[in-house]
């Protein structure tokens, strides 16, 4: 083909297009569909909520249609995170690591060329530093971990693209901007279509530190790990499909971070998967039970037993269907023993409620001003084994009721306890003292107790005869999932 | 919303934008968001943009090789005739069609210097800077994109000269 061949093709193709009239107004309405997709509606909300955990809370303020926010910046270009932390100046100021770390080249030709074309990748020209903290063709695409920085603020961002990629053709490619620097920072590295060999999931440490994974657990008394050094030592790529489990970060001798593999635990799939349901889903349980919330908490459970690598090979059933402050509210969990999850209200993404009012780890996005409709809660747990006095031994559910707290979803002091049906009170025993109790209404039995109370909860049939008694287990304070408690001390 | 020049250029310059952006997607509809999505971006700039057409074809290259590229081809992949065509004869439906169709085998950035280069008629010192690459870029790309064209194509578009359009090599 020649070139004045190749001139006649394009204008022939480029003669049938012919535009639509009024190409403003269409621009206009285009800004405004843009503008409704990004900020009205559930669907929107939860992108910003997901958002959020993943990027921190500026990079969605409201904006205008002129695309400024309020005090004149543009909401395009990210401006970084402030930085108090000195481990996230130790992550920013580790040499780069990953397979390309010894290609001066091709990082010092990055390096320059992020710096000047900070506005292809949307971050301010005030981040004027730029250091690169991963880059690496392992995984069989190129993928690269930028930090930019001022003296008092910084970001992080992604790139990818295929192996060999140029510094220019990173820029090209796929990227994820202003990602707020964590010290352990946890960034999705996809490349390209949702190809399982390109859906990789990144967990960077400050340099020198030692990262361990643990893919399962075994749920007794408590959760037991066994925990193996990452093979990169500070940090760990693991394909997302193999994604489950917890890693834990160690540094200088002490534990820093510990918790389930993966980027912010508080936001949780609570979708009724409909014609995907796995097959032994089950039904509406009971006639009493919303089915929404139903298959949502089966969902729910399904998805966190997972993720913490514990066994799931019996689906959860129904333990409990009711209303918590007068929202439909159903407990699951596996016929015997084992982990639990309650919840309350139903909707397409729940809010996981990790520790008590005040709790939440610095950086927990709130939910207040993304939506006026009310997000699912959920809550973890795990069953008590009663010892029971006739000989035998049967569990009995017992659950923090999780609150929106503060625009955080928390675990209240309010327990719910779901007995064996002959139970007609429950009580909540410590030194001899009963501290709480409660009669059983509709299956479960509410006690006030304050998070972390260490008492026995007994059963007691009509007489005032006890059934069966056993111990709460659950941390005092801070975060956890199935009562396994997770570590954040940076 | 902005200011009446911004509103001028747009009724003046989409067909030019609308027609540039479809021969980088081969969509109408992908066409359409690629100039919106452009235009938007220049309006919040408007005040500062000494060139709005450089800068809103350079925001078009830039959305259309990355963006597009992640969220997948489909949009990029489907060669359709726009609903609302022009009038064109018989061969050059087909020389359209074919050429379309080789275009979208053609690597993003590829096609983008064949476009910028041969249908805006940019000097390639304007294609590298549209495109944030180098000259010598720009000039392997296009050569390499004639090649690739010429192997797509074999004897089509070539061997299908067209009654009244030019034909022969231009330097």
């Amino acid at each position: 083909m020649s070139v004045d061949e190749l001139r006649a093709g394009l204008a022939r193709i480029a003669a049938t297009v012919v535009p639509d009239e009024d190409p403003y107004g269409r621009l206009v309405r285009h800004a405004r569909r843009r503008r409704r997709r990004r900020f009205a509606g559930f669907g929107a909300a939860v992108a910003a909520l997901l958002a959020a955990a993943l990027a921190g809370p500026a990079a969605f303020s409201a904006a205008g249609l002129d695309g400024r926010r309020d005090d004149g910046r543009r909401d395009d270009v990210g401006h970084g995170h402030p930085v108090d932390s000195p481990w996230s100046w130790r992550l920013i100021n580790s040499p780069t690591r990953g397979s390309l770390a010894g290609d001066q080249a091709f990082l010092s030709e990055l390096t320059g060329l992020a710096r000047r074309e900070n506005d292809r990748l949307l971050m301010g020209a005030e981040l004027s530093t730029v250091r690169v903290l991963w880059a690496d063709d392992s995984a069989g695409f190129r993928q690269v971990v930028l930090a930019y920085h001022s003296d008092t603020s910084a970001a992080l961002v992604s790139l990818q693209n295929r192996a060999g990629a140029s510094p220019e053709d990173m820029l090209q490619g796929g990227a994820t901007t202003n990602v707020r620097p964590d010290p352990f920072a946890v960034l999705d590295m996809s490349y390209g279509q949702s190809d399982d060999q390109r859906r990789w999931l990144l967990g960077l440490a400050p340099a020198g530190c030692a990262v361990s994974h643990a893919r399962s657990g075994q749920l007794a008394d408590r959760v037991h790990r066994r925990w193996e050094p990452a093979p990169g030592g500070d940090h760990l790529l693991v394909k997302q499909s193999q994604a489950r489990g917890w890693w834990r970060v160690e540094c200088d001798g002490q534990l820093r971070e510990a918790g389930p593999v993966g980027p912010g635990l508080f936001v949780r799939e609570t979708r009724w998967a409909g014609k995907d349901d796995p097959p032994d889903a089950r039904p509406n349980p009971t006639p009493t039970a919303d089915w929404r919330a139903a298959r949502g908490a089966d969902t729910a459970y399904r998805k966190l037993v997972d993720g913490s690598g514990l066994p799931n090979s019996a689906p959860p059933v129904l333990r409990w269907a009711g209303k918590v402050d007068d929202r439909d509210a159903v407990l699951v969990g596996p016929l015997g023993n084992g982990p639990l999850v309650l919840q309350v209200g139903s909707g397409e993404v729940g809010l996981l409620a990790l520790a008590g009012p005040g709790g939440a780890r610095p950086g927990t996005p709130t939910v207040e001003e993304f939506t006026p409709e009310p997000f699912p809660l959920l809550a973890t747990g795990t069953t008590i084994e009663l010892e029971i006095l006739a000989g035998r031994t049967h569990d009995l559910a017992a659950i923090r009721v999780p609150a929106l707290v503060d625009g955080h979803a928390a675990l209240t002091d309010r327990l719910l306890v779901v007995p064996r049906p002959a139970a007609a009170r429950v009580e909540a025993v410590a030194d001899g003292q009963v501290r709480a109790t409660a009669v059983v209404r509709d299956g479960a039995a509410l006690l006030t107790l304050p998070l972390g109370a260490e008492v026995t909860l007994r059963a007691l049939d009509g007489d005032g005869k006890v059934m069966a008694s056993g111990a709460l287990r659950e941390p005092a304070r801070g975060e956890r999932v199935f009562n396994e408690a997770l570590t954040w001390a940076w | 919303m902005a200011d009446a020049d911004f509103r001028e250029f747009v009724e003046v310059r989409y067909g030019d934008l609308l027609r540039t952006a479809y021969l980088l997607t081969g969509s109408r509809d992908a066409a359409q968001d690629l100039v919106q999505e452009a235009l938007l971006k220049a309006m919040r700039r408007w005040h500062t943009v000494d060139e709005p057409m450089a800068y809103v074809r350079r925001a078009m290259v830039n959305e259309r090789t990355s963006r597009w590229r992640r969220i997948g081809l489909r949009e990029l992949l489907t060669a359709v005739v726009p609903d609302q065509a022009g009038p064109d004869s018989a061969d050059g439906v087909v020389v359209r069609d074919e050429l379309l169709r080789a275009l979208d085998r053609l690597p993003v950035r590829m096609r983008t210097v064949l476009v910028l280069r041969y249908w805006e008629d940019l000097p390639e010192a304007a294609v590298a800077a549209a495109m944030g690459c180098s000259v010598g870029t720009v000039k392997s790309q296009s050569a390499r994109g004639l090649t690739r064209l010429r192997g797509v194509l074999g004897g089509g578009v070539a061997g299908r000269s067209v009654p009244g359009e030019l034909m022969g090599e231009r330097a």
